[in-house]
C-alpha cells in the first residue's frame, strides 16, 4: 500500500485559503528572525578541495599540456633539447610532477579526514573523505600515466 | 489501485491560490498537484510524470524512426552490388539513423526518465523548474519533428551524424539538407540543456529530508553527473553548430581554410561534445543498472561509494578522449599521448562498476525476471564493446580499423548494450510504477531473446568484416571480397532484432490493459519511488520520507520516523500549506529541509516560448527573416508570461510555521532554486564562451600572422572602456544587493539606476566601437570569430540588462526587502559574471594581436 497514505493527518489545523490569506503584518514580514538552524550544515569546505583536487588539477595539466603540445610545432623554441628532451617535453613533464603534487594533497588530506571521520559509511564526512582517497587515487594514476607516455614522445612528430 | 484513479482525474480546475479545497490533506493535495483537464490543460501540464512520459513517448518514436533507418542501410548490404536504395539514399539513411538515435533517443529518452523519476526517488514533490521541464518536452518534441519534416521538402540531410565540413559547408552542400541538420537538432539541443540545469538542482538540492550526499541512489549520482555533462558537451555543440550555420548563411569563414578557418576545428570542437555523448549515454543507463541489480539478486549493491566515484570520474575523463576519433588527421605525437592515455584509463571506472555489479550478482540470490536479463544482457555486451574500446584507443591500432566495420561494431556495442539494454530494462522496471501494471513476462523474455541474438548476430560480424578492410558508409561493396557471408548474417541478425523491438509495442499496448497489477512495490525493492502507490498520486509524497539509509525501504521499518524536529517538519507540511504547490529544498551535503518554496503552476508560457523558439529555427532554414523575428517576438512575450512575478504575500500561519520548524516559508519561490539556476545558466554561457575562445585560439594557431596582413590590430580605448563599464555595472549592483539585504530600499534603487545605466554605456560603446572596425565578419576567419565573440558579449548585456531594467521596475513597486530580494541576488552574480566575460574576451580579442 502507499507510503504516502501511512501517515493519517488530522487536517485539523487545515483552513481555508481565503482564511489562511490574511497577510502578515509587513513589519513581521520584514523583521522575522528565520530560524534556518535546521539547515546549518558543518563547514565541508576543506573536504571539497581535496575531495576534487587530483581531478581539477588533471583538468587543467589536460588542457595546458594539450595546448601547449599543439603549439610546440608551430614556435620553434619549445623544440629545443634540454639534454635527451625536448623543452616541450621538460614543461610538460614539470606540469605532470605539479599535478601529481596535487593529487597528493588532496588525497593524503582526504585519507586523514576519512580516518578521523566516525566509522559510519553513510556518514557525510567519511562518504566524501574516502570519496576524495578514490578520486584523487584515480586522477593521480591518469596523470601518472599521461606523464610517462609523454616521456617517449617525441615534440612535433607527427603521428 | 481505483481509488488512486478517481484521485487522479479528480483534478478539475487547477488555480491553487483561491479555490478552496476540501477533503482530507491527502486529497487536497491531490487535486493542488493535479494538472488540468481537457485537449488544452494537456499543454498546460506540468506534473513530472506526465512530462517524463511524454518525452520518453516522443523519444520512443523516434527510436522506431531511426531504427527503419538501420533496416534499410543492411537491406542494401545484404549482398554485394545490390541496388535497393540508391547511393544518396542511403547516406540519407545513415545520416539520419545516427543523428536520430544520437540526438532524438537516447539523450531525451534518458532526460525523460530522470523527469519522471528522480523526484520519487529522491523522495520529493516535483522537479526544482516544471515549467522548464514542459519546455524541454516542448522544444525537443517540435525540434525532432523539424528534422524529419526534411523528408517532406526532399532535402534529407545525408552527410553523417557528425557533419564533417567541408562536406557539410556551404560549398559542398549547398541545399537545405544540412540546414535542416544543423537548425532542427540544434534547437533540440537547447531542450537537452534546459532539462541539464533542473537535473543538478533536484539532485543537489531536492532531496528528501535526511538523504545525506552518502545515501543518494546511484540513479541520482549518475544523472547528476550526466547533467553536468551535458551542459558542457551540448552547449560547445550547439555553439559549433551555429558557427557553421553562420559560414552557411551569414558569410563567416569559420571552416572555411581558404580564410583563415579550419576544417580540423570542427571535428575538435564536434568530438567535444561527441565523445562526452557516449558517457552521457552511458552513465545515466549505468545508473539504472545499478538500481536493478540489487533488487533482482536480493543484495545490497557492493561498493556503493567505488561506483558513485567511477560515475564523478568518469564524468570527468570523457573530456579528455574527443582526439581519439581523430589519430588519422595528423596529430602531434605529444597530443596524441594526452588522448589515448585518458582513453584507456577510462576503462578503470568502467571495469570499478561491472566488478561491482557481478560481485552484488554474486553475492545475492538472483530472481530472473525480464528487466533482470536485460541487465545481464547489458553486461556481456557492454564488456564486449568496452574490450574493443580499449583497443581503438591505442594509436596504432585506431590506424588500422579507423572507418572500418569493426568500429561500426565497436560502438554499436557500446551503444546498444550499455544504453538500449539498461533503457529497456528500466522499462520493464519502472513501468509499473507509472502505469500500475507489469509489463507481460513471457513477451519480455522472447523480447530479450531476440534482441539478444539480433544484437550478436548483427554486429559481431562487423568486426570481422572490418578487419578485413570493408569501410563504413559505402552503400555497396564488390563481390568476392570475402565480406557476402559476414554482411547476409547482420542484415539476418537485424531483423531480428526489430522483431525483439517490435515485440516490446506489443507487450507495451498488450500489458496498458492486460497487465498484472503491480501494486505499491512489485519488485520488493529498496529506493523511495517504490514507497507510493502506483500510479503516484499528483503530489508524489503526501508526508515527505526521512531517509535513514542508503535502502530505506529494506532497512526503515518506518519512513516517517527519526529525528522529532523532522517529524514534525514532514507531518506538518503533509497537511499545510495546502494554498500553493509546496515543495522542499534541503542542504548539499547532510539534506537537513532548507526551504518550503511555491512551485509554479500549469502554464501555457512554455509552449509560446517553445513555439516561438522553433519558428526562429524553422524560418532560418528558409531564410524567412520576417518570420524569424515574428519567432524571436514570440519568443520574448512568452518568455515574460513565463516569468511575470505572481507575488503572493506571506501569512501569519506560513510565519507560524517558519518559526516552529526553523524552516524558510517562500511563497514566492526558493532563493536556492533561483540561484543555482543562474549559476547554471552563467556556467552555459562561460562554456559557449570558452568555446569560441578555444576557436580563437585553434584559428589563431593555424595562421601565420594574426590578424592577417590586410587587417589592421584593432584599437583599444573604446573596449577598454566598454569593458571597465561592465565591471561598474557588477560592482553597482554588488552594491544594491548589499543596500537591499540592509532594507535599504531606496539606495537599492538608486544601485539599479547606476547599474543599469553603467551596462547601457558599456553596450553603446562596443556598439559603436564593432560599426567603426575597419573590416568585417566575412573577409577572414579572424573578422568572423571577432564579430561572434564581440557579438555575444554585446547579446548578454542586453540580456541583462532586460533583466536589471525588470528588477527596477518592480523594486519600484515596492516587492523587495531585506527579505525578499532573490531577483537582485541572481542579478548580482549575472552582472558578476558578465564583467568577467567582458574582462576575459577584452583581454584576449585586443591583448592577443599586439601580444603576438
Amino acid at each position: 500500500m502507499a507510503q504516502s497514505t501511512v501517515y493519517k493527518a488530522s487536517g485539523s489545523k487545515t483552513s481555508g485559503p481565503a482564511e489562511s490569506r490574511r497577510e502578515a503584518s509587513g513589519q513581521e514580514a520584514r523583521t522575522r528572525n528565520v530560524a534556518t538552524q535546521a539547515a546549518t550544515e558543518p563547514d565541508y569546505g576543506p573536504l571539497w578541495r581535496r575531495l576534487f583536487a587530483g581531478a581539477l588539477a588533471y583538468v587543467v595539466y589536460f588542457l595546458a599540456g594539450y595546448l601547449l603540445a599543439e603549439a610546440g610545432c608551430l614556435i620553434p623554441v619549445l623544440r629545443d633539447k634540454i639534454g635527451p628532451l625536448s623543452l616541450l617535453a621538460v614543461i610538460e613533464l614539470a606540469l605532470t610532477a605539479v599535478a601529481l603534487l596535487a593529487a597528493a594533497w588532496g588525497g593524503y588530506g582526504a585519507y586523514r579526514i576519512w580516518r578521523g571521520a566516525p566509522k559510519d559509511n553513510q556518514n557525510s564526512t567519511r562518504f566524501l573523505a574516502f570519496s576524495g582517497v578514490l578520486l584523487n587515487v584515480i586522477f593521480g594514476a591518469t596523470t601518472l600515466y599521461t606523464g610517462i607516455m609523454l616521456a617517449f614522445s617525441k615534440a612535433c612528430s607527427w603521428v | 489501485m481505483a481509488a488512486i484513479g478517481s484521485l487522479r482525474s479528480a483534478g478539475k480546475k487547477r488555480q491553487p491560490i483561491e479555490e478552496p479545497v476540501g477533503g482530507s490533506p491527502e486529497e487536497q493535495l491531490d487535486r493542488l498537484w493535479a494538472d488540468p483537464p481537457g485537449f488544452l490543460g494537456w499543454f498546460a501540464s506540468l506534473q513530472n510524470d506526465a512530462l517524463g512520459t511524454r518525452i520518453m513517448a516522443v523519444a520512443f518514436i523516434f527510436f522506431l524512426a531511426g531504427g527503419v533507418n538501420a533496416l534499410l542501410i543492411r537491406l542494401q548490404l545484404v549482398r554485394p552490388q545490390a541496388d535497393i536504395i540508391s547511393a544518396q539514399t542511403f547516406n540519407e539513411a545513415f545520416t539520419m539513423h545516427g543523428s536520430t538515435m544520437m540526438f532524438l533517443f537516447a539523450v531525451p529518452m534518458l532526460e525523460g526518465f530522470a523527469i519522471l523519476l528522480l523526484p520519487f526517488i529522491l523522495g520529493n514533490r516535483d522537479m526544482p523548474y516544471p515549467r522548464l521541464g514542459a519546455f524541454t518536452f516542448y522544444i525537443f518534441g517540435l525540434g525532432g519533428l523539424l528534422f524529419f519534416s526534411s523528408y517532406l521538402f526532399n532535402a534529407v540531410p545525408d552527410d553523417g551524424w557528425f557533419a564533417y565540413t567541408p562536406l557539410s559547408g556551404p560549398y559542398f552542400s549547398p541545399g537545405l539538407e544540412m540546414d535542416f541538420w544543423l537548425l532542427a537538432l540544434g534547437v533540440a539541443e537547447v531542450g537537452a540543456i534546459a532539462a541539464g540545469v533542473e537535473i543538478i538542482i533536484a539532485v543537489l538540492h531536492m532531496r528528501a529530508p535526511g538523504m545525506s550526499i552518502g545515501r543518494i541512489p546511484i540513479f541520482a549520482w549518475a544523472f547528476l553527473v550526466m547533467a553536468v555533462a551535458i551542459i558542457f558537451a551540448f552547449t560547445t555543440l550547439f555553439v559549433t553548430t551555429m558557427m557553421l550555420e553562420a559560414d552557411r548563411h551569414f558569410g563567416t569563414q569559420f571552416y572555411n581554410p581558404v580564410l583563415g578557418g579550419s576544417v580540423l576545428l570542427w571535428q575538435h570542437l564536434f568530438w567535444i561534445f561527441g565523445h562526452p555523448e557516449v558517457y552521457i549515454q552511458f552513465i545515466p543507463a549505468a545508473g539504472m543498472v545499478s538500481m536493478i541489480v540489487p533488487v533482482f539478486s536480493r543484495q545490497r549493491l557492493m561498493g556503493y561509494n567505488y561506483v558513485a566515484m567511477a560515475l564523478v570520474s568518469t564524468g570527468f575523463l570523457s573530456f579528455a578522449l574527443w582526439a581519439h576519433h581523430m589519430f588519422t588527421v595528423g596529430l602531434p605525437q605529444v597530443t596524441a599521448s594526452f588522448f589515448s592515455a585518458a582513453s584507456i584509463l577510462i576503462a578503470i571506472p568502467a571495469g570499478v562498476q561491472i566488478f561491482s555489479w557481478i560481485a552484488t550478482i554474486a553475492a545475492g540470490r538472483p530472481v530472473w525476471r525480464t528487466p533482470f536479463l536485460f541487465v545481464l544482457g547489458f553486461l556481456i555486451i557492454f564488456v564486449m564493446g568496452g574490450v574493443t574500446g580499449v583497443m581503438v584507443g591505442v594509436a596504432p591500432f585506431d590506424w588500422q580499423v579507423h572507418d572500418s566495420y569493426f568500429v561500426v561494431a565497436h560502438f554499436h556495442y557500446v551503444l546498444i548494450g550499455g544504453v538500449t539494454f539498461p533503457v529497456f530494462a528500466a522499462f520493464y522496471y519502472w513501468f509499473p510504477k507509472v502505469r500500475g501494471r507489469l509489463l507481460d513476462e513471457r513477451l519480455g523474455k522472447l523480447n530479450f531473446w531476440l534482441m539478444f541474438v539480433g544484437l550478436h548476430l548483427t554486429f559481431f560480424p562487423m568486426h570481422i568484416v572490418g578487419l578485413l578492410g570493408m569501410p563504413r558508409r559505402y552503400y555497396t561493396y564488390l563481390p568476392g571480397l570475402g565480406w557476402d557471408i559476414y554482411n547476409l548474417v547482420s542484415t539476418v541478425g537485424a531483423f531480428i532484432l526489430a522483431a525483439g523491438i517490435l515485440t516490446f509495442v506489443v507487450n507495451l499496448f498488450y500489458s496498458l490493459r492486460n497487465g498484472e497489477p503491480a501494486g505499491g512495490n512489485p519488485w520488493g525493492a529498496d529506493s523511495l519511488e517504490w514507497a507510493t502507490s502506483s500510479p503516484p498520486p499528483s503530489q508524489n509524497f503526501t508526508v515527505l520520507p526521512i531517509v535513514r539509509s542508503r535502502h530505506p525501504l529494506w532497512d526503515q521499518a518506518e519512513l516517517h520516523s527519526g529525528e522529532e524536529r523532522m517529524v514534525r517538519f514532514t507531518e506538518a507540511l503533509g497537511r499545510w500549506p495546502l494554498h500553493w504547490r509546496a515543495a522542499v529544498t534541503t542542504s548539499l551535503v547532510d539534506a537537513k529541509p532548507k526551504e518550503v518554496f511555491r512551485l509554479a503552476g500549469p502554464s501555457h508560457w512554455p509552449l509560446v516560448v517553445s513555439v516561438g523558439l522553433i519558428t526562429i529555427f524553422a524560418a532560418e532554414i528558409f531564410l524567412l527573416r520576417s518570420l524569424v523575428l515574428g519567432g524571436g517576438a514570440l519568443m520574448v512575450i512568452g518568455l515574460i508570461g513565463w516569468h511575470w512575478p505572481n507575488r503572493i504575500p506571506i501569512t501569519e500561519e506560513e510565519l507560524a510555521f517558519e518559526r516552529e520548524h526553523g524552516v524558510e516559508v517562500r511563497p514566492n519561490g526558493s532563493r536556492t532554486v533561483a540561484r543555482w539556476g543562474m549559476w547554471l545558466l552563467t556556467l552555459v554561457l562561460g562554456v559557449a564562451l570558452a568555446t569560441l575562445l578555444y576557436s580563437y585560439f585553434y584559428l589563431r594557431l593555424q595562421s601565420p600572422i594574426w590578424p592577417p596582413e590586410t587587417i589592421p590590430a584593432p584599437a583599444l580605448t573604446l573596449p577598454v572602456a566598454a569593458a571597465l563599464l561592465a565591471v561598474v555595472t557588477a560592482l553597482a549592483m554588488l552594491w544594491t544587493k548589499r543596500r537591499i539585504a540592509a532594507d535599504r530600499v531606496g539606495a537599492a534603487r538608486i544601485g539599479l539606476i547606476i547599474a543599469l545605466l553603467a551596462g547601457a554605456a558599456a553596450s553603446a560603446l562596443l556598439y559603436v566601437h564593432m560599426t567603426g572596425l575597419p573590416f568585417d565578419h566575412m573577409q577572414h576567419a579572424y573578422g568572423s570569430i571577432f564579430y561572434t565573440l564581440s557579438g555575444l558579449l554585446l547579446v548578454l548585456t542586453v540580456g541583462g540588462l532586460g533583466q536589471t531594467l525588470f528588477t527596477l521596475v518592480w523594486a519600484f513597486r515596492g516587492r523587495y526587502s531585506g527579505r525578499e530580494h532573490v531577483a537582485i541576488e541572481v542579478g548580482q552574480d549575472m552582472w558578476a559574471a558578465l564583467a568577467a566575460f567582458w574582462v576575459i574576451t577584452t583581454a584576449i580579442l585586443y591583448g592577443a594581436p599586439y601580444l603576438t
